[in-house]
């Protein structure tokens, strides 16, 4: 039997914003959102989302006196991701 | 960008479209840190050879090394105030952790090895050898380390080079081998050159080609 998709990961901003950060260890919010070309109040609350799952922590630091927001995956986070990527290999199978 | 539900084609084209994103890109000045070490390094050396072979080998010469730090230091300063900008538009990589925690051990070792020099010179006890065998061992082993993460080749060469000159010099000292002027200072120059100068300048070459 095909495993159920993760809808937190299924998607289109989530899981991107999942594939960015699967392939780096930290990014800034200005690089996700040049990378996803979403706008700033719909990758704030797709973010929310995710740290509320568990799946990425944000931190708040300051560059200088300038304000810079980091996200990263946690160990959680890269579970659900390898899971929804096995699972969307299942489905790709049996097509 | 949306909220919008994929299908399982999408969902496996978007994943592979973010990952090549987020590729790893050079930057331009990529080498930059390097080559400011590299030449401060090779500068100062070839100061110190020129003022002990003028002075016939007077140990206060030896002092002209801390030039390494002062200038190096201000250059690196620098340097990371440039970069400081790339910091919101890049994501930062496992193997940015990695490289420059290897260089900043590196750098403490090195700083620990010079505060031991002067408290024993302090007492009397003529100790600049050892931050010589620091340079050419630690500066070695990290630009060879540094070429296996990063795959660049000429600073494994001239990494391993480096550290294995390290380990000769320190031979020579524990077998009571004189180090004379005319071949030490020449060596750690020729170390610094293939170390740094030369990886600097090819990886600054590549990124401007990447770019």
């Amino acid at each position: 039997m095909l495993k159920e998709l993760n809808p937190l990961l299924h998607s289109q901003l989530r899981l991107a914003i999942m594939s960015i950060l699967m392939n780096c260890e930290e990014a800034s919010f200005v690089y996700i959102k040049e990378q996803t070309q979403a706008s700033a109040g719909n990758l704030s609350v797709q973010l929310e989302k995710l740290v509320k799952a568990g799946y990425i922590t944000v931190e708040k630091k300051f560059m200088g006196k300038k304000p810079l927001t980091t996200c990263s995956v946690t160990e959680s986070g890269k579970q659900a991701f390898e899971e929804y990527v096995n699972a969307l290999r299942g489905y790709l199978e049996v097509k | 960008m949306e909220d919008k539900k994929l299908n399982t084609q999408e969902s496996l084209e978007l994943i592979t479209s973010m990952i090549n994103k987020t590729k790893r890109q050079m930057h331009i000045g990529q080498g930059n840190l390097l080559l400011w070490w590299g030449y401060v390094s090779a500068i100062v050396g070839l100061l110190v050879g020129v003022s002990l072979f003028l002075t016939g080998g007077n140990p206060a010469c030896n002092w002209l090394w801390f030039l390494i730090w002062i200038v190096g230091g201000i250059g690196m300063l620098v340097e990371l105030r440039k970069d400081k900008g790339r910091i919101e538009k890049e994501p930062k990589t496992y193997v940015d952790r990695l490289t420059s925690n290897l260089w900043l051990t590196n750098g403490c070792a090195f700083a620990f090895g010079t505060l031991l020099s002067i408290g024993f010179n302090f007492f009397g006890k003529n100790t600049w050898i050892v931050m010589l065998i620091l340079a050419f061992i630690l500066s070695g082993f990290s630009a060879n380390m540094q070429g296996c993460i990063i795959q660049e080749k000429s600073m494994k060469i001239g990494g391993g080079f480096t550290l294995f000159a390290g380990i000769f010099v320190m031979c020579c000292v524990f077998a009571k081998v004189p180090l004379a002027v005319e071949w030490v200072i020449p060596l750690f120059v020729l170390c610094f050159v293939v170390t740094m100068i030369i990886p600097g300048h090819i990886l600054n070459a590549k990124a401007k080609k990447q770019c």
